[in-house]
């Protein structure tokens, strides 16, 4: 008797953590679905001066580079083994044709380094070693650079949709006004 | 006798223009309004003492919209408006959270020569009209030799300040959206623009370009692969569309605004203010003068004209003018659910002597008359083949 009559709470507690565990689910069930990717963007205000150096026929490395206060002005300055320099904008690298090998190199290393924040490269990401020609030159982007680049950012959340739906498609053009 | 004879005769208020201002709408990027003769080279005048009883009339009509709305949601008497269950709670949960209703138009008959003011409908829920009655109007400021009654763009920055202030620290988003028609977009780009003046971040993309994410938000895709995520959406896209052709659309947009995701304007009670069976309630329970009888049976109205509207018609589609014998006067065409339609008494709008009729369109903005347009057409239904005016405002 005393083992029976002891059963009925623990079974009923059982029986109420079931349901707990339901009700739960029922009214809380949808809160996965309000986990959106949310990132935080960091877009440069300043600009970069780099300065690349051809070492063997179409490789290059970053030599320098320097924080310039205007986005605007910044510039990559490359260096051939010819001795011929060229300079470049922000958008003249960026529209440079991929056909172009010495071109395309040119981007990538550029691309690598602090350079990189300016063509849309995440900030967060750092830079790589192997782009630079030296541990000094490297150094100097990778810590204060970068670390200053990121103090004077622009920064904005982004809340990414996991999953979205769109509407209107193929409806007419007419004027919905009155 | 004499000033009473003259008003009596149309040409008395039309103005003669010396030409249009071509350059002014280009300069706005507004070409596409000069097609069709749209536009012309003439005016009207109208009196301020007119102007002041088209402002007593939407302030009246508009509170007897008011009061029977919180009637209606008081009561849960939603059942004449027909709409799915997810819009009622829309409609009540903008009520009751007293969401701005940032811009509406009545479209009036009258008002000019004694004719009596008469409400022919409420465009609630984002009527277009205003490039013409804001830049097109202040293009022919300079030719007209006078100021028309409009305060509609101070009174949309005001409406936009208070909104950013009820805002109460977030972010001031908003997403404007239609479904593309040139027309619409220059619509939206004005309040738009008012939205900028007070500090919101503005964007504009078509309906179809709108990412709506359940339980996250509304969302556009950058060129960049960014994601801009909107706290207001300001739509040029009607509530009955929604409803009506895509109702996956409304379920979204139940779970965003009720869930405080998004705030949209206008606000879904504007869907019930743009029933035509709203006005049937309006004339059942109102007396007023502003007010024409309107009933679900036309048998009401034997012997007399009357006019057959679709419940929820737009752009004066399906628009049946009776003569009261047995006769119809005017007819359009149109694509509306005729099933549920409207009989309104006939109400004469004011006719030139060169047999032309004039829709005066009052605007109402977070609920304070704003500014007035004329509207023009060779029949008797103002639909979309017809002109647009320019008014000024003389003692």
């Amino acid at each position: 008797m005393t083992e029976q009559g002891s059963s009925f709470p623990i079974k009923y507690i059982f029986y109420g953590i079931i349901g707990l565990f339901v009700v739960y689910n029922v009214f809380a069930g949808d809160d996965s679905e309000q986990d959106y990717i949310e990132e935080t963007l960091e877009e440069p205000t300043q600009g970069i001066r780099v300065e690349l150096q051809e070492t063997e026929q179409d490789l290059f490395k970053i030599t320098d580079e320097e924080i310039l206060e205007n986005r605007e002005d910044s510039r990559i300055i490359a260096s051939y083994l010819d001795n011929t320099v060229d300079t470049f904008t922000i958008d003249e690298v960026t529209l440079m044709s991929q056909d172009n090998p010495r071109g395309s190199m040119l981007r990538t290393v550029a691309y690598a380094g602090m350079f990189g924040y300016m063509m849309g490269r995440p900030m967060s990401s750092g830079v790589a070693r192997s782009a630079y020609a030296s541990d000094k030159a490297f150094n100097k982007s990778s810590n204060a650079g970068t670390s200053q680049m990121r103090s004077t950012a622009r920064k904005s959340t982004v809340r990414k949709p996991t999953a979205s739906k769109r509407y209107g498609g193929g409806k007419s053009t007419k004027s919905y006004g009155g | 006798m004499a000033e009473e004879s003259l008003q009596n005769h149309m040409e008395d208020r039309l103005i003669e223009l010396s030409g249009i201002p071509d350059s002014h709408i280009s300069e706005h990027k507004l070409e596409f309004l000069l097609d069709d003769d749209y536009i012309t080279p003439e005016g009207i005048f109208v009196y301020q003492s007119e102007v002041l009883e088209y402002q007593e009339a939407q302030d009246e009509v508009y509170n007897m919209f008011k009061e029977e709305l919180h009637k209606i949601v008081q009561l849960g008497d939603f059942g004449f408006l027909n709409l799915p269950p997810k819009m009622i709670d829309l409609i009540v949960h903008s009520v009751e959270n007293d969401h701005m209703h940032l811009l509406g138009r009545f479209d009036f008959a009258g008002g000019i020569n004694d004719l009596p003011i008469k409400l022919l409908e409420f465009n609630a829920d984002m009527p277009t009209l205003l490039p013409e009655s804001i830049i097109i109007q202040e293009g022919f400021n300079s030719i007209m030799d006078g100021l028309p009654y409009s305060e509609l763009v101070a009174r949309l920055d005001v409406a936009f300040n208070w909104l950013g202030i009820a805002a109460a620290g977030a972010e001031k988003t908003i997403l404007g959206t239609s479904l593309g028609h040139e027309e619409d977009i220059a619509n939206v780009d004005i309040l738009l623009n008012a939205a900028a003046n007070e500090g919101f971040d503005t964007f504009y993309a078509d309906l179809p370009d709108v990412e709506f994410a359940k339980n996250e938000g509304v969302f556009i895709e950058t060129e960049d692969q960014e994601y801009l995520r909107f706290n207001y959406l300001l739509k040029l896209v009607p509530w009955e569309f929604i409803c009506f052709e895509e109702p996956e659309l409304l379920d979204d947009l139940h779970n965003l605004i009720l869930g405080d995701l998004l705030y949209v304007l206008n606000p879904a009670f504007t869907m019930a203010f743009q029933s035509k069976a709203f006005l049937v309630r309006l004339a059942e329970k109102y007396d007023s003068n502003y007010i024409l009888k309107t009933a679900l049976d036309p048998k009401v109205f034997s012997g007399r004209p009357f006019v057959e509207k679709a419940c929820y018609g737009r752009l004066g589609e399906n628009i049946t003018i009776y003569n009261g014998l047995g006769g119809i006067t005017e007819q359009t065409d149109g694509e509306l659910d005729l099933d549920n339609c409207i009989y309104q008494e006939f109400a004469q709008l004011y006719k030139d002597n060169f047999g032309e009729y004039y829709q005066p369109g009052i605007y109402n903005i977070n609920g304070s008359s704003s500014g007035l347009s004329f509207r023009r057409a060779e029949k008797l239904i103002i639909d979309n083949d017809c002109q647009f005016i320019p008014h000024i405002v003389r003692d």
